[in-house]
């Protein structure tokens, strides 16, 4: 990272550090560790007798396939490789039920036996989970406090920390994931900031997790589970950000690349956050931007169904090696890239701004021998048909997401980014009969973008189960407890307080269902019980908005199962800078025309193509029209409307019926 | 193929699966009961107008069958008294459904008054008011003891909810509030359904999504028997046990293949018994769709076109397909499951007997059932029904080239939406402490591709208040081993339900146990059906059923056999005994020397030919046809022969039936080191057939003792 750094910025670097106010670090450490199969060994103590928890993982496991492919593959389940051996895992003689009674207390003996048990040179690693901890976290740091003395070089990840929730298979897992990653991510991460501080960075660095918010340095290397995906999430964060600036509430952030469409919905300015997050098959209880993805991107390969003769595209995918047949690096298969290209969408002469040459001829015929011909259709109806199966495939995934939570799509703007997003962004919105599609200027970069817009966030939760109504002292005390720790935190990280916000709240069910909901409690330090009173209120309504009419069975009673505070150190932010709205017309940045496909009723039209380099503010273009630019291509489709605006984003929008 | 431009059938058929899909998500969250939210016992599906099956979603494939039948039934009972905006409820297993609890919400989705399809689903309630708690009923001796039973009720007219009908279904159930929010679930789920696919007719109009409704089904017809075309003509066998009360059910299954189309016929089946076991005709045409969908139908929708390939033949008043009233309230995991089972086995021999199909071959997981429920008084005093679904994560049979998977895959190893709940959310709703739950060693089948790990699990009694808990066993597979083994494989383990005098008091004095052996006390069997109190003096334990292993123990790599060991999944006397590999312990190696030794000489201990008879093995023949993992055909002259595939030592002529020539070894299960747990019944044997030359073993079968030979036959 300093290599390409100082690649960027050369003999400035060093003065860049040093005035640096702010250093944001998106880390793929822990997702590249995991893909790699490069963690570190870990061990693992737990209750004795749920020594393979974290094997029969509840029964579930991975399909490779999705949806309707999977339903029907029962053959071609896994189960995720273990994170630690089953050597390495000891069970100690301890029980504790939940209510937190200790029900057998844990020897000092019996742990020390465990612990001698697993330790040896190669473990860097152990973490700790046992039933119960997060009600009782007393044995789990008796055992930490064991290691310390013993085992002093060896990191300790406790379940009660980093995942204080119910459910012993994901907080074993999410324990297990830290431990790993644990010893790979801080020696990365040290070394980045002896680096950055050798070339003289003066200020503090953050470390972007996947809730969206960033933790400093020292903190991130003790929880790297936190950063998973977190690269994804700070284009989230970008997005809502951008939004925010716009005044755009109901967000639909998708971001296409070669292998994969993401999608997240932020709904009335709020980012959703997952309910049952898992990694590469692991389950993790961390706080984490809800993201859902399918395999559709520029690499997913059309195919021909046998038998039925069906044009089908992906699940398989061609990825960035050896990607699409018009890379010219040996792939094969026709490709959804190839069918954009074919189609006139991409530019075979300035794709990535002219970096890449494709391979228009060997798309053609791979499209025609493959594809057009067992249809007896022509190249253009075939690359057709692979873009609108695309098309409909990302916006079934798009449906799903909002109308799941009552929305309606056209009541959303969609923000489309990624290399493959903003060709397919036009046609995807008018599936959905969105009505207002943007690309924001910093579509390629959106992550990185986010780090830089993202304010320091700690999570801290605490379980206490509370009937309702419960003791307002109680409830007050414990919130006291997590605040002050929380405040404690930040200010140990240098924020004062005018820069601190402390957002509380609690986490409620129906005693005999299973979903719980998180609702927000009064900004106040000691809440009385009409506050409290208002909080159930809240509940019902939302429980009822979230899994509607007469989802809930009250007569069972309702209960608080968790405390949550989410503590903000706000950062210094990069303004959006806001340019002057010019002239309309745009013709200044009008390139050579060319003829591009939009389907079997128009054909071939004669297309103008824009560089948007050279587009200005308040320009505007009626489609069909095509900007490229030197990282993607936007595609806007007859009926629509191409402007630039004051922040340099890119925005489409209808006129008339846009169905 | 079809009418339609390819590109908008491809789009509309995602689309309507997408429809299925957000049934599921609208079921889990409206409901909101860890039987639908956790352990996912539900399914969803569309179907047309007359009720064929169209795209079938998520869930326990059993009932998809079932929910079209349901749909027929409802259009024969109330033919033009159908609205738009009805909701019918049925669940009588002799009309459509396959036991009282499993409740079908059947609804019609009609576009602009006219009748265009139906939308099902179903959804296993908390409670449906029989003589036992929670819908399995080992008491009941007749149908009508086991819950509430509607043949086809209105439960929603034109949009508005019957609630004085609603509230007399919850009110003569145990919880009423919880089968009141399934319900709720299953209607808003429906309604979802219609939602979405009147949107849909109205953007394609009524003959394009008409189209495609054939379409789909036309396609997964032409896909299937194209299929079928492609492997080998035949017949082969597999037979499954249920116990009842010491006596032993028996289920047979020839399952016939000719060209595109195959028939399971399930004559010899035991007659009907008066406990719940029993399946009606409905949940024995589940049992053969639901795995016939999962093992032949990778990548092609399941629906009715592929249910035109097949036929089933099964006696009336038998336990396949009982005569009204006999019981069935426990027929879901039993004899629907037990003849799944069956039809698994069959089915994966024939895939076997393709080179090109063997991949698909999978040997059965989690043969067994060992469904609890309990009630009683919860922590906080309040009357509660649950269940214990720790054995719901199952275990996967082995496959033609890699082991099952451990833990996972449900009951038979292809109930695949099947999970456990944590065992923290069973011990905050409910009064019970585990003691340990873990992956039982030596559960999965032994075979050069072992079966699936199963678990086992301890509890007790924790913190109730009352006079204890009612606990309710459902289960078979005790005595003998449901799993059944392929190509020389062996069954998995058998399922154990014990129950242990002892309690916390004195255990906590020492260690609590963690494992089975560690469990002391006087201790008692519990039979496979029953119905008793758990108080805190006892320790319920509970095994299922490990998955079926593939091929020969003794060619399992060394190496995976270590791994095995050192991951507890396999002991080291196990790995000696049954895999012949040595490991030198405390080291954990493996001794290479003894290893190759004793696997020479277990395999050599079958050897019953006293000289090689070079003139009898043919090598240079090239194979005809294969008819399994070790056996395949040649021609000799004019004379089609079987061979060894192994040593090439001509077994016999191909008219006849190898397994009447080869050395045939019987080994009663509870004697059978292969085979953990096995109950001390005499009953039930391996039955081993091996090469007379090379020693190698050929088939396991896993029979009672007078079970003629499994013959198939492969035409060749």
């Amino acid at each position: 990272m300093i290599r390409s750094l100082s690649a960027a910025l050369g003999p400035r670097m060093k003065d860049v550090l040093k005035k640096s106010t702010l250093f944001c670090h998106g880390t793929t450490v822990a997702e590249n560790a995991l893909l790699t199969g490069k963690w570190s060994r870990a061990g693992m103590i737990t209750t004795r007798g749920f020594e393979d928890t974290l094997f029969i993982m509840r029964g579930r496991a991975e399909f490779s396939l999705s949806g309707q492919t999977a339903l029907t593959s029962p053959i071609r389940r896994r189960k995720a490789p273990p994170l630690i051996s089953r050597n390495d895992i000891q069970g100690v003689n301890e029980r504790i039920d939940h209510k937190g009674r200790i029900v057998v207390p844990m020897k000092s003996k019996d742990a020390n036996t465990a612990l001698e048990r697993i330790a040896n040179d190669e473990i860097e690693s152990i973490g700790v989970c046992l039933l119960w901890s997060f009600v009782n976290p007393k044995h789990e740091e008796v055992i930490k406090k064991l290691l310390e003395t013993r085992y002093p070089g060896v990191m300790v990840t406790l379940s009660s920390d980093v995942a204080p929730q119910i459910g012993e298979y994901e907080r074993m897992s999410t324990t297990a994931l830290n431990a790993c990653l644990a010893p790979v991510a801080s020696r990365h991460l040290l070394k980045l900031q002896r680096k950055l501080s050798d070339n003289g960075l003066r200020c503090g660095v953050q470390i972007v997790e996947g809730h969206g918010g960033a933790i400093p340095i020292q903190k991130a290397v003790a929880n790297p589970v936190g950063a998973v995906e977190s690269g994804p999430a700070a284009g989230v964060t970008a997005t809502s950000q951008l939004g925010q600036v716009m005044g755009i509430r109901n967000i639909i952030a998708a971001d296409m690349g070669g292998t994969t469409f993401k999608v997240s919905v932020i709904i009335d300015g709020g980012i959703r956050y997952a309910t049952d997050p898992t990694i590469l098959g692991y389950s993790m209880l961390t706080p984490k931007i809800d993201i859902m993805s399918i395999g559709a991107g520029g690499g997913s390969i059309a195919w021909i169904e046998d038998v039925t003769g069906l044009l089908k595209v992906g699940p398989l995918s061609a990825g960035s090696k050896p990607g699409p047949i018009c890379y010219g690096l040996g792939g094969n298969k026709p490709t959804v890239t190839d069918a954009d290209l074919l189609l006139g969408y991409l530019d075979e002469e300035y794709f990535l701004g002219g970096k890449m040459k494709l391979r228009r001829d060997l798309a053609t015929k791979a499209m025609r021998d493959q594809i057009a011909r067992p249809l007896k259709i022509n190249e253009a109806e075939a690359a057709y048909g692979v873009f609108m199966i695309t098309t409909a495939q990302m916006s079934d995934l798009i449906r799903n997401l909002t109308v799941e939570r009552g929305r309606n799509p056209r009541d959303f703007v969609l923000f489309a980014y990624g290399g493959a997003g903003p060709v397919h962004c036009s046609a995807l919105a008018q599936e959905l009969g969105i009505g207002k599609v943007i690309i924001p200027a910093m579509a390629s970069v959106q992550g990185a973008f986010g780090a830089a817009t993202s304010d320091v966030v700690h999570e801290y939760g605490h379980t206490d189960f509370l009937a309702i109504p419960a003791d307002v002292q109680r409830i007050n005390d414990d919130f006291k407890e997590i605040v002050n720790k929380a405040i404690g935190d930040l200010k140990s990280e240098g924020f004062s307080h005018s820069d601190i916000n402390i957002a509380r709240s609690l986490e409620i069910r129906y005693k005999r269902q299973v979903h719980q909901l998180i609702v927000p409690v009064p900004d106040k330090l000691v809440l009385t019980a009409k506050d409290l009173r208002s909080v159930y209120k809240r509940f019902a309504a939302l429980y009822e908005e979230a899994y509607g009419k007469g989802s809930a069975y009250e007569e069972a009673g309702t209960e608080i199962v968790n405390f949550r505070v989410r503590a903000t150190g706000k950062l210094k932010k990069p303004s959006f800078s806001k340019a002057k709205l010019g002239h309309k017309n745009s013709s200044q940045a009008l390139r050579k025309p060319r003829r591009v496909y939009f389907g079997p009723e128009d054909g071939w039209v004669g297309t103008d193509i824009f560089t948007w380099d050279d587009l200005d503010p308040g320009n505007q273009m009626l489609g069909p029209a095509i900007v490229e630019t030197p990282i993607t291509t936007i595609v806007v489709r007859q009926g629509q409307r191409g402007m630039l605006d004051a922040f340099r984003n890119f925005v489409i929008t209808f006129d008339g019926d846009h169905r | 193929m079809t009418s339609l431009d390819p590109v908008t059938f491809e789009i509309l058929r995602h689309r309507l699966w997408q429809i299925t899909d957000e049934m599921a998500v609208t079921l889990k969250k409206v409901s909101g009961s860890p039987s639908v939210t956790e352990v996912q016992d539900i399914n969803v599906s569309l179907f047309r107008k007359n009720g064929d099956i169209m795209t079938s979603g998520w869930g326990i494939p059993w009932h998809i069958t079932s929910a079209g039948a349901a749909c027929r039934h409802i259009v024969k009972k109330f033919g033009n008294d159908i609205a738009e905006g009805d909701d019918f409820i049925v669940n009588d297993p002799y009309v459509a459904a396959i036991h009282c609890p499993d409740i079908y919400m059947i609804s019609p989705i009609h576009y602009r008054g006219k009748l265009m399809g139906w939308c099902a689903n179903f959804v296993h309630v908390t409670d449906i008011g029989a003589i036992d708690p929670g819908g399995f009923s080992p008491s009941a001796t007749e149908v009508f003891q086991e819950g509430l039973r509607f043949e086809g009720i209105r439960i929603v007219e034109k949009g508005r909810l019957r609630q004085d009908l609603l509230d007399a279904i919850t009110h003569m159930t145990r919880e009423p509030g919880l089968v009141g929010l399934d319900i709720t679930s299953q209607i808003a789920a429906n309604n979802v359904a219609k939602m979405r696919f009147r949107e849909l007719v109205e953007r394609y109009g009524v003959s394009t999504i008409n189209n495609v409704m054939d379409g789909l089904i036309r396609n997964s017809e032409a896909q299937m028997r194209a299929k079928l075309r492609e492997l080998p003509d035949g017949s082969w066998k597999a037979v499954s046990y249920m116990e009842v009360e010491g006596e032993n059910c028996r289920i047979p299954l020839t399952m016939t293949k000719k060209g595109d189309s195959c028939v399971f016929d399930l004559t010899g089946a035991s007659p009907q018994i008066n406990r719940a076991l029993n399946c009606t005709y409905w949940g024995m045409v589940g049992g053969v769709c639901g795995a016939f969908f999962s093992i032949m139908c990778e990548g092609i929708s399941w629906n009715e076109g592929i249910l035109k390939c097949l036929s089933i033949i099964a006696p009336k008043g038998t336990i396949v397909n009982c005569n009204f009233p006999a019981p069935v309230s426990i027929s879901t995991v039993g004899a629907t499951a037990a003849i799944a089972c069956s039809c698994i086995t069959a089915m994966s021999k024939m895939l076997l007997a393709s080179e090109g199909h063997k991949g698909d071959a999978f040997a059965v997981g989690c043969g067994c059932a060992a469904t609890m429920r309990h009630s009683g008084k919860n922590q906080e005093g309040h009357y509660y029904v649950s269940g214990l679904w720790d054995h719901s994560v199952g275990s996967g049979g082995a496959k033609s080239f890699e082991d099952g998977l451990d833990t996972s895959g449900g009951q038979c190893g292809i109930l695949t939406s099947m999970r456990s709940p944590n065992i923290e959310t069973t011990e905050l709703r409910f009064p019970l402490l585990y003691l340990f739950r873990r992956h039982c060693p030596d559960s999965g089948g032994p075979g050069k591709f072992r079966g699936g790990a199963s678990g086992d699990c301890a509890v007790i009694p924790y913190s109730y208040g009352g006079d204890g808990i009612k606990l309710i066993v459902s289960g078979w597979g005790v005595d003998a081993a449901g799993s059944a083994g392929l190509s020389g494989g062996y069954p998995g383990s058998c399922a154990k339900f014990v129950m242990f005098e002892g309690n916390l008091r004195e255990m906590r004095k020492s260690r609590l146990p963690a494992e089975f052996a560690e469990i002391s006390g006087p201790s008692s069997i519990i039979p496979p059906q029953y119905v008793g109190v758990f108080d805190e003096n006892k320790i319920l334990y509970v095994r299922w059923a490990g998955g079926g292993g593939y091929g020969n123990p003794i060619e399992r790599e060394p190496k995976a056999v270590l791994a095995d060991v050192k991951k507890y999944l396999v002991s080291v006397q196990s790995a000696r005994d049954l895999y012949g590999v040595v490991i030198d312990v405390p080291k954990m190696t493996i001794n290479e020397e003894k290893t190759q030794l004793l696997r020479h000489r277990l395999q050599a201990k079958r050897i019953t030919l006293q000289e090689t008879r070079s003139a009898t093995t043919m090598s240079r023949v090239a194979k005809q046809r294969v008819v399994s993992e070790h056996v395949d055909v040649i021609t000799v002259g004019s004379k089609k022969q079987y061979r060894c595939s192994n040593c090439h030592f001509l077994l016999s002529d191909a008219r006849k039936d190898w397994k009447l020539k080869v050395p045939v070894r019987d080994v009663p299960l509870s004697r059978s080191r292969m085979l953990l747990g096995a109950a001390d019944s005499v009953q039930f044997i391996l039955r081993e057939f091996s090469c007379p030359s090379c020693g190698r073993i050929m088939d396991v079968e896993m029979v009672a003792r007078d079970e003629p030979f499994l013959i198939d036959k492969v035409s060749h």
